[in-house]
């Protein structure tokens, strides 16, 4: 007996592509989408900082007829002027400049770095991932934060010594993550698979390795971002990072220490901007997560 | 089982000349010199030298580096540039502070992070989850300081509850202990809840389930044990990032322990001290990394029996 | 008493994902009688694990839902049972084994502890000793040394660790045993010996088992009557002859068998069934099978098949093309 299928094809799915499908996750990720618009707008700011306010009017020279403005939409101080008479809002979006700048290229040296040390380590094993690792072993145990201060203490203040100070701190973390990573990847059947047939390194790299390792590198690096954002406004807020009058959010707390009982707004601002810039990135950096292997999910 | 402890505490060894390395190194290198700072630029070449042999600054980098490791197995760390008290003295002073400011955060850190880790999971979805989710994420994104410095405008100078500096009584601690482990409980709150999550995942579960068995008791007897075995490793870590957080409490609420001995060092540039107390901070906490590893193989049954 | 000891009367269980709805069983039905064996086999999808949850009501919280239908337990339809029910009957009436020996104990208790648990829970005035013997005597019942219930699951091979499954699932002797691929997981010859036990502790217990696998082989073992599944619906059932042998058979059914290479004749290639079975959350029109079947007509496509019952009671096919 024939039937009505004997000359029908069967239906196939068409592919996307993976970039494609790891966008389509994040954007159902309402959280997610959040931090993404979150920080395009504080990136937003920071670039366009010269059209809200001048960098030498407003935020760095000192006005003390124009002292402790409270904040209000009407005397043209959104966030009000502090103790030298600056304007806050100009402070702070300055601010958000080094902030952004500082964190961002501090987190792509580290990762540069490490991700060299971790993948060199984790790929070819041996007597090369030994010795690395053993020198990892002791960075990795002196704390990040401490690390840095060390290499502060012994370079001095200034961003460019805290930019330092930063990247260096970094790597030992990175190369631990990328190199966890690596190992985990050669270790699968499917590199079994490739190698069996005959695959030589370089495509095994390339086609394998690099592209399962990023995912996770790029997690950890958002995630890196926002933990170096809270480190850098650290150690401005002790004086050890950004040297006034650089707008900074965490020096800018630091001198409003003193203010703190009669105004308040000097002290709730700027953390809040850290704050915010914080939880952007840490809902990035999850949502990524998410989207990336869906299976980690609840 | 005592075999394995005894080459864990061996391999520490190691570690801990390496740590006492790398930040004499980086120390190291500080431009200027230290002499100078001490006698001013008028002194003779004849003094300074002089100082720089007393405090053991003359020679090469290796021999320095030599001299320190013998000078410190002895209790030596050299004197303060600043006080000139020997710096074990100083660090000693300071240690209680800080010891007893880290226990009684890492109590915190338990006794509120965990049970609420484990409500938040077994009520999935609910608004007290979504609750504590987001609240553990903006106190996780907030900057440690900055709470501190909100909490003493709330409690301190509007409310007059809790003082905001000094050492007096045991009402001093309070705004410094919160301030210390908020981070330290919204860390442990998260990674609980994703712990018991995981757990309660397994199929292990499901077998529990079949068998009649109530939710309090998977919860327990089941969930609950599995999940709190990773969470023993992140209280480790929680521990770390305490005593390195500890710098910043401290500066802000003026405790004189060794977090802000270590501040007011870098910024007076008196290296031994600094040295020494970062040694002694990123040792403390290997140590207790190790003490968390040998804890976490004595409770877990797949590593124990590989001991035997 | 009837025969009858399980009943299943046009069950629909969906589960309802944020994406999508799933349908996963379309209208079941079946009964097991006491002490007989049910085999429910089909392909991965085919909805049979759902079937066995649903009847313990271990579906995922949230997700999964009977929507319609009941199923009859001594007469009982516990769809409507409470809770508390439920966990009475757990273990205790009807118990189940999973299909992966490897993660369905806890690793952190020792086995003696999770064998004792089942008994603690249905029988919580029971003394210790007695707990302690009954866990002994359940461990001898599969082969395990009593001595052993100290150890915990990791240091047990996959073939001893479903004998500790299979000991904690009949340790308060249930009337039914549901077993989701009990043996998939584990090497043929360890397959064989944990059949063996299944069917000796069968007879030994007069356990009846609902045995879900897609393995033809071990239905042919141990099984007294058969249900195919596709698409969440039963399309064949019958006893073991009437499946395995006789001319009259669901063309899905027909694919299956003439799937399995024979050994006997040379072949250069196997013999699949065309296509791949619907999506779950987008079900076809008429016959669920109709896009794949090479008998399809028009009428297959547009309307649903009824049971169609072959000379006697007990062979039923869901087909058009056996209804005159």
């Amino acid at each position: 007996m024939s039937g009505k299928n004997d000359n029908k094809q069967v239906t196939t799915y068409k592919k996307k592509s993976q970039l494609e499908s790891i966008w389509f996750r994040y954007k159902k990720n309402r959280l997610a989408m959040v931090g993404l618009f979150m920080l395009a707008i504080m990136i937003l700011l920071a670039v366009s900082a010269p059209l809200f306010a001048d960098y030498q009017k407003d935020a760095v020279s000192q006005n003390m007829k124009l002292r402790y403005l409270e904040p209000s939409f009407v005397n043209g101080h959104i966030f009000g002027t502090d103790h030298y008479g600056r304007d806050v809002f100009a402070r702070v979006i300055y601010g958000g400049r080094i902030s952004l700048f500082v964190g961002l290229t501090s987190v792509i040296i580290s990762a540069l770095a490490g991700t060299t040390i971790g993948s060199v380590a984790g790929y070819y094993g041996g007597r090369v991932d030994n010795t690395l690792m053993r020198l990892m072993d002791v960075l990795l145990a002196i704390p990040q934060n401490l690390l840095a201060i060390s290499i502060v203490a012994a370079l001095g203040p200034g961003m460019f010594n805290l930019l330092i100070a930063m990247s260096v701190s970094g790597i030992p973390e990175f190369s631990r993550i990328v190199r966890a990573s690596v190992l985990n990847i050669k270790n699968q059947e499917f590199v079994e698979a490739a190698v069996a047939c005959g695959t030589n390194d370089a495509r095994i790299i390339r086609k394998y390795i690099v592209p399962n390792a990023i995912g996770p590198l790029i997690v950890q690096a958002t995630l890196a971002v926002a933990k170096a954002i809270l480190s850098i406004s650290a150690l401005s807020f002790i004086g050890l990072g950004v040297s006034p009058p650089t707008p900074e959010w965490g020096s800018m707390l630091s001198e409003a220490k003193s203010d703190m009982r009669l105004y308040p707004y000097l002290v709730i601002i700027p953390g809040i901007a850290i704050m915010l810039s914080v939880v952007a990135l840490n809902l990035i950096g999850d949502g990524l997560r998410d989207s990336i292997d869906p299976r980690l999910k609840n | 089982m005592l075999k394995y402890f005894c080459k864990r505490v061996i391999m520490m060894f190691p570690i801990i000349l390496g740590i006492s390395f790398i930040i004499f190194s980086i120390l190291n290198l500080t431009p200027g010199d230290p002499v100078t700072i001490i006698l001013g630029d008028t002194a003779t070449p004849e003094a300074k030298e002089a100082l720089r042999e007393q405090l053991g600054l003359n020679g090469g980098f290796f021999v320095r580096y030599f001299r320190y490791v013998i000078n410190a197995l002895h209790g030596n760390f050299g004197q303060s540039y600043r006080s000139g008290l020997p710096v074990i003295e100083e660090l000693m002073a300071r240690i209680p502070v800080t010891f007893r400011l880290s226990i009684v955060g890492i109590g915190i850190v338990i006794c509120i992070g965990i049970p609420i880790g484990i409500i938040s999971a077994i009520r999935q979805y609910s608004l007290l989850d979504n609750v504590c989710v987001a609240g553990a994420l903006i106190i996780a994104s907030m900057p440690v300081f900055w709470l501190g410095l909100m909490l003493i405008m709330i409690f301190s100078l509007k409310l007059n509850m809790f003082p905001a500096t000094g050492t007096g009584t045991w009402k001093n601690y309070v705004l410094p202990a919160i301030t210390n482990s908020a981070i330290g409980v919204a860390t442990l709150v998260r990674m609980t809840r994703s712990s018991m999550l995981e757990s309660m995942r397994q199929d292990y579960i499901r077998t529990a389930k079949a068998k009649g068995a109530g939710e309090a008791g998977i919860v327990i007897k089941h969930a609950l044990k599995n999940a709190l075995l990773p969470i023993v490793t992140i209280i480790g870590t929680n521990f770390a990032i305490m005593l390195s957080g500890a710098m910043i409490t401290e500066t802000v609420f003026a405790l004189p322990g060794l977090g802000s001995l270590i501040v007011t060092g870098v910024r007076q540039k008196d290296t031994p001290v600094v040295i020494a107390a970062v040694i002694f901070i990123a040792v403390a906490i290997s140590v207790i990394n190790l003490i968390v590893d040998i804890i976490y193989t004595i409770i877990d049954p797949r590593l124990k029996s590989t001991l035997r | 008493m009837t025969s009858e000891l399980l009943k299943i009367n046009n069950l629909h269980v969906t589960y309802d994902t944020d994406e999508a709805v799933v349908y996963a069983v379309n209208g079941l039905s079946f009964t097991i009688d006491r002490g007989e064996t049910l085999g429910l086999v089909g392909e991965t999808g085919a909805g049979k694990t759902t079937t066995a949850l649903s009847i313990l009501r271990l579906l995922p919280n949230r997700i999964g839902k009977i929507n319609e239908g009941e199923i009859l337990l001594n007469g009982n339809d516990i769809t409507k049972a409470s809770e508390k029910d439920m966990r009475a009957i757990r273990g205790k009436q009807v118990s189940m084994i999973f299909q992966d020996p490897m993660t369905s104990l806890n690793p952190i208790l020792t086995i003696g502890d999770q064998i004792a648990e089942v008994l603690k829970l249905h029988n919580p005035n029971a003394s210790k000793s007695e707990i302690s013997e009954r866990v002994n005597k359940s461990l001898e019942m599969v082969g395990i040394p009593a001595d052993r219930k100290e150890e915990y699951p990791h240091q047990f091979s996959g073939g001893m660790k479903q004998r500790v499954v299979i000991a904690i699932a009949l340790a308060c002797e249930p009337e039914l045993l549901l077993a989701d691929e009990p043996t998939t997981a584990l090497d043929v010859t360890i397959q064989a010996q944990v059949l063996e036990l299944m069917m000796e502790l069968k007879e030994k217990l007069n356990t009846s088992m609902l045995l879900i696998t897609h393995d033809l082989g071990v239905v042919a073992r141990i099984c007294d009557r058969v249900a195919i599944m596709y698409a969440g619906q039963i399309v064949e059932y019958g006893t073991l002859e009437e499946i395995f042998t006789g001319e009259k058979h669901h063309p899905y059914t027909e694919g299956l068998f003439g799937a399995i290479p024979d050994l006997k004749k040379e072949t250069k290639r196997l013999n699949p069934i065309k296509g791949l079975m619907p999506d779950p959350t987008n079900l076809p029109s008429g016959c669920k099978f109709h896009d794949r079947c090479k008998y399809c007509t028009e009428k297959c496509a547009a309307n649903e098949p009824r049971d169609i019952h072959i000379e006697g009671d007990s062979h039923i096919i869901k087909c058009h093309l056996f209804d005159k």
